[in-house]
């Protein structure tokens, strides 16, 4: 079965990978931390960059209509899209009004989310990913495995061999800067010959119908300064009430992703270019259905930094990969599931529960209470992993008695002194990377009876 | 609009009460003299600052360090004349900048947190300009200078219909986290700061 255990599994057959995997994503961690620590009032940052985005999320409808009504006055078309399927089809008769067969595209999650490139592809249009990473994955034919870092998966080594096989780079490149140089003269040649270019949207201003997008690499504006139809697309809850509040979540934003001050661009779309078509479709996707469920509508202020992800010790030791989505990591862990309950109930498990995610996170989203709070939720919904449910059961009835509990613990001490291959064991799945403890002479219980009880 | 009037409806349904829109925006800036937090942050970003008296210092300096036969474009009022001829056609189609090699425009507001520099769609000209150029420079007032981002919002006007903040060259990390200077933008951003 593909789920986030099984997958880890295959991750982690290559040790080495694993600790750099584990390295790289702490280091961009580590560059958080210097980062939020040179802001006095870093704090009080996070607590209004939250407050204002529960104050969106209160009035969601209403900020989303103020936007629409601003960017239709700017001369901006707006689609409404209810689910991935016609945010694809709306994508396409855009692309077909224009007679478009080759679209660049920057980095957006929400695409990912809808499979919109495949979707595109099998109706013949060519579609190239533009951020490096995302370039990188798509020619290797894979997903991101990491929302702002999307080849993190990857080393250099392994990047020269696809430049090779794929844009004529010299066999055994692996210097990153070299590389970069030929994706740079590829996809500058995409860039002049598209008629379209589609980007994300990372907040929607509704005070004045404008969206600002964010990249280092200035991929997203070489894209649509010279293509005649931009396209951007969001999800609805990217919305932001007033211009003023930029300040706020753009000194958060690449802080707390990368380790950066701000990114190098933060672009504001507010008209069209003369002569140029430019359209934003908002969408649902089971967005305004998750915002109905209570304890967990907070993570609806995800502003997709990825500071979660690079802080998780599940997710650096697993790779964005093993869970199987579009956004991984901690926030993909709560999202998922309540997007699609049965293909993702494994990812809330993909957790320590150690806080690390909620403690970064730039709009105080308290995910590792969502996730304990899904776990319960997929496990009284009878939905849970058989093995686990039937320990759980074993443990409850143990623990719940004190007589049975003494004779279980005897069974076991005397069990392990004697048979200790029963639990150490590949069966025993507490065993996996793991070393059993050493199982001590006497109980706590026995020692107390022995020392205290006799008044010492 | 069948999907639009079923998503408000939905969110109307499952929007929580009301939360309150704080109101309290001001931050603490450690900047003691903004033109040098400003200056740090710049070099600090990878872009190279010149400080400079008069405007003509950056016609000497291209003088001086770019070959005379690079493509120029001048976006800075006053020095037209240093252009090469420029037509309208570049508006209708911006693919015509492609072999631009330098720009030059003016910023409006810089920001010392982060050497940020506003710049309007007027200031650039043309959209893509700032990104297509190989080497992008910006002039930019000394006295237009702000602590914080949040003071740069206060003074930003929105008629525009493409703005940004520009912090530094086009860069990348995307191959296992080394920074590489020159991804699809400008290979550098030279950053003239006029006292």
């Amino acid at each position: 079965m593909r789920n986030h255990a099984s997958l880890a599994e295959q991750f982690n057959l290559d040790e080495n990978r694993v600790d750099w995997h584990n390295k790289t994503l702490w280091f961009v961690r580590e560059k958080r931390d210097k980062q939020s620590h040179q802001v006095p009032d870093w704090e009080k940052l996070r607590e209004i960059a939250s407050k204002i985005k529960l104050n969106v999320l209160s009035n969601l409808d209403t900020y989303l209509m103020e936007f629409e009504k601003n960017a239709l006055a700017n001369g901006i078309q707006i689609h409404w899209a209810k689910d991935a399927e016609e945010h694809n089809e709306i994508v396409l008769s855009i692309l077909k009004d224009h007679q478009v067969k080759y679209m660049v595209k920057s980095k957006s999650m929400l695409t990912e989310e809808c499979h919109l490139n495949e979707y595109l592809e099998k109706n013949g249009i060519e579609v190239t990913d533009t951020d490096l990473g995302e370039r990188i994955v798509q020619l290797a034919k894979e997903p991101p495995s990491h929302v702002v870092l999307p080849c993190i998966h990857k080393k250099k080594e392994e990047i020269g061999e696809i430049f090779h096989k794929h844009l004529n780079a010299p066999e055994g490149l692996s210097d990153p800067q070299q590389l970069t140089e030929i994706a740079r003269q590829d996809l500058r040649k995409k860039f002049l010959q598209s008629q379209a270019a589609l980007t994300g949207i990372n907040f929607a201003v509704a005070e004045t119908g404008e969206f600002v997008v964010c990249t280092n690499e200035g991929n997203a504006d070489m894209g649509t300064h010279l293509a005649n139809v931009h396209i951007a697309c969001m999800g609805l809850e990217k919305i932001i009430p007033k211009r003023e509040h930029l300040g706020i979540f753009l000194r958060l934003l690449a802080r707390s992703g990368t380790g950066q001050s701000i990114t190098t661009y933060s672009s504001h779309f507010r008209k069209p270019r003369a002569g140029q078509d430019m359209h934003i479709i908002i969408v649902d996707n089971g967005r305004s259905e998750h915002l109905g469920k209570e304890k967990f509508r907070n993570s609806l202020k995800c502003i997709r930094c990825g500071a979660c992800f690079n802080t998780c010790p599940v997710y650096r030791r697993s790779g964005g990969h093993s869970y199987h989505t579009a956004v991984a990591g901690p926030i993909g862990s709560i999202l998922n599931p309540i997007r699609n309950r049965e293909d993702y109930k494994d990812l809330p498990f993909a957790s320590t529960l150690c806080g690390s995610c909620t403690n970064v996170c730039p709009v105080k989203i308290d995910l590792h209470n969502q996730l304990y709070e899904l776990r319960q939720e997929i496990i009284a919904s009878g939905s849970g992993e058989s093995i686990k449910g039937f320990s759980m059961k074993m443990m409850a009835r143990s623990l719940s008695n004190i007589k049975k509990y003494e004779k279980f613990k005897r069974t076991v001490k005397w069990g392990y002194r004697y048979t200790p291959f029963l639990l150490k064991n590949k069966i025993n799945p507490w065993y996996k990377h793991r070393e059993m403890p050493e199982m001590p002479k006497e109980s706590f219980k026995e020692w107390y009876q022995k020392n205290i009880s006799d008044g010492k | 609009m069948g999907s639009r009037e079923d998503i408000l409806t939905k969110i109307k349904k499952a929007k929580p009460a009301e939360n309150e829109l704080p109101t309290d925006f001001s931050f603490i800036s450690t900047a003691e003299n903004l033109l040098e937090t400003f200056v740090a942050a710049a070099q600090s970003n990878g872009s190279q600052v010149t400080l400079i008296e008069d405007e003509k210092e950056i016609i000497n300096y291209i003088t001086e360090n770019i070959a005379s036969d690079e493509r120029i474009i001048f976006n800075i009022k006053g020095f037209e004349d240093e252009n090469e001829e420029l037509e309208d056609q570049y508006i209708n189609d911006p693919h015509k900048l492609e072999s631009v090699d330098v720009a030059v425009i003016e910023g409006s507001i810089g920001v010392a947190e982060n050497a940020a520099v506003w710049i309007t769609e007027n200031q650039m000209k043309y959209r893509v300009l700032p990104f297509i150029t190989q080497h992008l420079f910006v002039m930019l007032k000394a006295d237009s200078i702000v602590p914080l981002l949040h003071d740069a919002y206060k003074i930003t006007k929105v008629e525009d219909g493409f703005s940004l903040f520009i912090s530094g060259p086009s860069k990348t990390a995307d191959i296992e986290q080394s920074l590489v200077i020159g991804a699809h933008g400008a290979r550098s951003h030279h950053l003239f700061i006029l006292k």
